[in-house]
């Protein structure tokens, strides 16, 4: 018993205790919170916000505490009753929009019936829950007369969805001023409810013009409620009434739309509005083909294509290209063969979701013999044609002795990647026909597979010219890269290349190799830069811009620095930048080092210009001096001044007064206007 | 590493070539169904555009060299972009038959127009295009969708209602790379993807020159000033508030968050096939200007989870996130994909020369932009970005500003479009209009 007396006596201390911190603490944020109001209370736009900034600050705080605000909300309020300025108040009044319960509302109903404070107080009403911001916006409503302020509370009355509201705001419809009567058209369609459109089925036929376009405009949207809450009979009717007696052409529309989407069966009104002449709703019935599933229905309007417009038959092919139904194969490859290219195209696109390996040939045949976009969509939707048996086909159909087609096919087994059609796409790459050849290449490095290197370094070997040569050598690359371990991709090359003594293939291997990644490749790669065959130390230097990582920056300026060829020295810079350029695991401070020493060995102005824009970069204040100190070269100033500033604006944020202090130095040395203006723009825009 | 911020002018610069440590892949832009190789058999699309300041002139400038397409119309409040713009239309045609409008109520009377290319500050975006909707036209609007969450569910349904065709100017999904970095994704060559780093800018970026031009003062003769400010809360004309710079004030815009949010996280979300859902946690900090006209946050960092898990940030001046600069990275159990507007960048660079067969997944390969626009306006189709999807892309945004204004962890329902249990935040996801506007 004595224990628990303890525990009890410990926990009244330190409740106590904390309940006076917590007190205590409370009472310096209201002191706080006095002190910036008097500051608040003569604030007017233009002034230092720095008070309200801490205001709203404590605003968000108490917004994270969970307490009594009574007395919190009640200094927001009583400061809109103060003598303070309008703009303080408008403040204010975003913050009670936060903070305000409804205890805030007599105060804001005050503020609302005044014209110069009206809308501010709504800010705040606007978001505050509950039945007394409804009320006081009805108050405003009905008794007043000024009319800023009831088309004010009519809007924000129908933007809470008050449906308490419905009858006076309809009373406001019959208003001689158009903003107001405006103002209850539209939100009775905000409020949406079956009495909304119960009062505006009442009123429609009174209005014309604006009015009764946004009543009509509100109509549907009762409408739509109506029918997401599965009410579809009513929503239809209202549908039927906008669509039979409104004669403007997007009220139609827009009923037009809902009808279809609330009918159970729209098929036939479907078919026969894209058959018809109402020019108005054809572009609705379009978009609703998508909701059709049934066969027939489909087929219904699959039959259309055979007697519509062309642009229309576009827009049923647009659909059936999204509903991807195979109902429509039959039609849709009589629209590939429509005289109209467009027509043509938009069916070969559906044709690539819902074709099979029959249409392979069709697709083949336009891709030879077509023109134009049917030629090019022929190409690129036979690729994409996804369907059983399709590879198989090409390749039958490569095996076939119609050669006319065998380029088009060729091109479509790299892009389809189909691995088994190799041998006889080898075969095309080593047979006499040049027009295959050139495809045959291109496919190989697609299809090929790293157990048939071999093959391919065959191909190398009896190349006949360096176009074809190259070509192979692409491919030969694209299949290493197939092999994931690095060293792996290049080993069997590295082999190769020491057995082989034709020194055409020995520079393709060179430049393969660089393109490897390998860590052996660059072994064989750095020797050969370092070696004493000059053609072999340029094949290397051009195509080491292409190595994926940073192993050649040291070598590259090794090799820079000691050469007695100054084109080389020249190509060995540029790789050199090109690759310090692209490095994504140097550092910023690495970089700009390796710029330093490029720059120390660079003579031609087009080494450091490609330098400069590396260092522009780099945004760091060490390239910011680099780039300043360039400017000093008058061939090259107009490049560092543009890293200048290019820099300096990236870096301004995190150094404003190093950045002030280069840019107004920059300032007092430059003459050019244009230059000076864009210094003091970025200088203005530094804070 | 370098940094994020990424000025106007360095964008304009940068995207011509290729980013340091990103790889620019070689692309063939296809042919339209329509476009490329003459003018269809209908007849040509007509349009008018509102606002010419911003990205309203280099819309206009698209849509005068779509040989199907006739600009017929110029609306801006601002004379001088008014004059501007109509100049432009009419020397491209050689005429002077262009139509300017001073008010948009005016231009959407005129039934002969078939387009609205609307490009204005976004606390105007609902307003003009839900009355395009509702005019029967359709609409390439600018990104973000809308000014606040629910706004944007309204342009949706009215789109929808009155069955209009919609682009958005998230024209990132246009690219190729953009495109081939998202099938990279879609086809799990990085694996299951459990984080996306989101990169942004950071900061704000004086657009039009009025950085600290904050005093009150008489509007310019040029400028409708009431009508500029719309529905937004009343506050003095100021030079810093206007023109271009209305994207640092969060009565008009959202700051480098809500600019950008339509672009790499759109990117994000089509990479993920996410166009139809939203976070369901959302926290963020941001770093708001104490003082000045500007307050919109410069530096910030949102943290977003998705109903499957999967982590999203999105930030701007947060170096070390997504490489360091901009862009969407996608994070899988098999490594990283990194995209953005200066290329694309893999853990595995051999993933950059994949070819995707008939087997894997296709993402729409877009003739361009404002192209694939005009040719759903005529086959119906939806767009690359329709409305919903940009609704979809804007929701980090609305809900990371409302996490970081409060500073505390909301949960959202992507379904319901709805905060759980937090009636404050909730409060936030719609603001009220000055008298006489609404939608």
């Amino acid at each position: 018993m004595k224990k628990i007396n303890k525990i009890l006596i410990v926990l009244i201390l330190f409740f106590a205790a904390n309940g006076s911190v917590f007190a205590d603490e409370q009472d310096d944020m209201y002191a706080k919170m006095d002190s910036l109001l008097s500051v608040i209370s003569v604030y007017e736009f233009g002034m230092d916000r720095s008070a309200l900034s801490e205001f709203s600050a404590i605003v968000k705080d108490e917004l994270n505490r969970n307490r009594n605000r009574n007395k919190f909300e009640d200094m927001l309020t009583d400061f809109l009753l103060s003598n303070a300025k309008l703009d303080g108040k408008q403040f204010m009044c975003e913050q009670l929009s936060l903070a305000a319960s409804e205890r805030a509302v007599p105060v804001l109903l005050i503020l609302l019936k005044n014209p110069e404070t009206s809308d501010m107080a709504r800010y705040a009403l606007h978001r505050i829950p509950g039945v007394s911001s409804d009320a006081t916006l009805k108050d405003a409503v009905e008794h007043n007369k000024n009319d800023e302020i009831i088309i004010g509370s009519i809007n924000s009355l129908g933007r809470r969805k008050d449906t308490n509201a419905v009858n006076i705001i309809a009373e406001y419809l019959s208003s001689p001023n158009q903003s107001i009567a405006a103002a209850s058209a539209t939100s009775l369609g905000m409020i949406g409810n079956e009495e909304a459109a119960e009062i505006i089925s009442e009123q429609r036929p009174n209005y014309d013009g604006m009015v009764k376009d946004l009543l009509t405009d509100s109509y549907l949207k009762c409408a739509d409620n109506m029918l997401a809450n599965g009410n579809k009979s009513e929503a239809e009717k209202i549908y039927n009434d906008v669509l039979q007696g409104e004669k403007n052409d997007a009220l139609r529309q827009a009923a037009f739309n809902g009808l279809l989407e609330s009918k159970n069966n729209s098929a036939e009104l479907i078919v026969s509005t894209l058959a018809g002449d109402d020019l108005s709703l054809i572009d609705i019935a379009a978009i609703k083909i998508r909701i059709l599933e049934k066969k027939g229905e489909i087929v219904k309007v699959a039959d259309l294509l055979s007697v519509v417009d062309t642009d229309i038959k576009i827009k049923i092919l647009a659909a059936f290209e999204d509903m991807q139904n195979p109902v429509t194969h039959k039609y849709v490859v009589d629209a590939v063969n429509d005289d109209n290219e467009f027509v043509s195209s938009a069916a070969l696109k559906v044709l690539s979701k819902i074709g099979t390996k029959d249409d392979v040939e069709l697709f083949v045949s336009i891709a030879v013999n077509g023109q134009g976009i049917s030629k090019e969509a022929a190409q690129t939707n036979l690729d994409l044609l996804n369907a059983d048996g399709v590879d198989y086909e090409i390749v039958r159909l490569l095996n076939s002795d119609n050669d006319e087609l065998k380029p088009e096919l060729i091109r479509t087994v790299s892009a389809r990647k189909i691995i088994s059609a190799y041998d006889v796409v080898y075969a095309a790459a080593a047979g006499e026909n040049k027009a295959l050849k050139a495809e045959a290449y291109k496919s190989l490095g697609a299809i090929a597979q790293p157990e048939q290197l071999q093959d391919l370094l065959t191909l190398l070997e009896n190349a006949e010219s360096e176009g074809e040569r190259k070509r192979v050598e692409s491919a030969i690359v694209a299949v290493i890269g197939k092999i994931p371990d690095k060293n792996e991709r290049a080993d069997q090359l590295i082999e190769y290349l020491s057995k082989t003594e034709d020194e055409d293939v020995m520079r393709s291997m060179l430049r393969i190799l660089s393109a490897s990644g390998s860590p052996n490749a660059y072994k064989v790669l750095q020797s050969a830069l370092n070696g004493d065959d000059e053609e072999a130390q340029k094949i290397v230097i051009q195509s080491l811009s292409n190595w994926p990582g940073n192993e050649p920056i040291n070598d590259l300026m090794n090799f820079a620095k000691s050469t007695s060829n100054d084109t080389y020295k020249i190509l060995a810079l540029r790789t050199y930048i090109t690759l310090v350029k692209r490095s994504y695991t140097l550092t910023d401070d690495e970089k700009i080092k390796n710029y330093k020493e490029a720059l120390s060995q660079s003579e031609a102005d087009n080494e450091k210009k490609m330098i400069i824009s590396g260092i522009s970069n780099v945004g760091n204040l060490e390239s910011l001096k680099l780039a300043v100190e360039l400017l000093d070269n008058e061939n090259i100033k107009k490049e560092a001044f543009m890293a200048v500033m290019q820099i300096s604006e990236d870096i301004a944020e995190d150094h404003p007064d190093e950045v002030k202090n280069v840019l107004n130095k920059v300032l007092e040395k430059t003459d050019n206007e244009g230059a000076r203006s864009y210094i003091k723009e970025v200088l203005g825009s530094i804070k | 590493m370098k940094k994020s911020k990424q000025t106007r002018r360095q964008f304009l610069k940068r995207s011509a070539g290729v980013t340091a440590g990103i790889v620019g892949i070689p692309y063939l832009v296809p042919s339209s169904v329509f476009g490329r190789n003459g003018i269809p058999p209908s007849d040509k699309i007509t349009i008018g555009c509102i606002g010419y300041g911003m990205m309203g002139s280099g819309n206009t400038d698209s849509f005068l060299n779509e040989p199907d397409a006739k600009v017929v119309a110029m609306c801006d409040l601002d004379d001088e972009y008014l004059s501007l713009g109509k100049n432009a239309i009419d020397e491209h045609y050689g005429n002077t038959d262009c139509a300017a409008y001073h008010d948009y109520r005016e231009l959407f009377l005129r039934k002969d127009i078939d387009v609205m290319s609307i490009a204005v500050p976004d606390h105007w975006h609902a307003i003009l295009s839900i009355a395009a909707a509702r005019a029967g036209k359709d609409i390439y609007g600018e990104k973000p969708l809308s000014h606040s969450l629910k706004e944007g569910r309204a342009i949706c349904n009215a789109v929808k209602r009155y069955g209009r065709i919609w682009q958005t100017g998230s024209w990132q999904r246009s690219l190729p790379h953009f495109r081939y970095a998202c099938e990279i994704v879609r086809n799990g060559r990085v694996g299951k993807i459990h984080r996306v780093e989101v990169g942004l800018p950071s900061g704000h970026t004086d657009f039009g020159g009025t950085a600290g031009q904050e005093a009150p003062m008489d509007p310019p003769k040029n400028l409708d000033y009431d009508l500029w400010l719309g529905p937004a809360p009343y506050a003095p004309y100021a030079p810093a508030r206007v023109r271009m710079n209305w994207r640092w004030h969060l009565d008009y815009a959202g700051g480098q968050l809500l600019d950008w949010i339509g672009h790499h996280c759109d990117i994000a979300h089509w990479g993920l096939d996410l166009d139809h859902t939203g976070p369901v946690e959302i926290e963020g900090y941001g770093e708001y200007p104490e003082t000045g006209l500007w307050n919109t946050a410069g530096k910030y960092r949102v943290d977003t989870k998705y109903a499957d898990g999967l982590h999203m940030t999105i930030s701007g001046g947060h170096r070390d996130l997504c490489n360091g600069t901009m862009g969407a990275k996608f994070i899988g159990d098999d490594g990283w994909v990194h995209v953005n507007r200066g290329g694309i960048d893999a853990s595995n660079k051999d993933l950059l020369k994949e070819k995707f067969g008939p087997n894997d997944i296709h993402l729409f390969e877009s003739p361009g932009h404002h192209r694939n626009f005009l040719d759903c306006v005529k086959s119906r189709k939806q767009t690359l970005t329709p409305c919903e999807v940009a609704h979809r892309s804007a929701t980090p945004g609305h809900l990371g500003q409302i996490a970081m204004l409060l500073e505390r962890k909301i949960k959202f329902n992507p379904e319901t479009e709805e905060i759980i249990g937090d009636a404050t935040a909730s409060r936030m996801l719609s603001r009220s209009y000055r008298s006489p506007w609404h939608l």
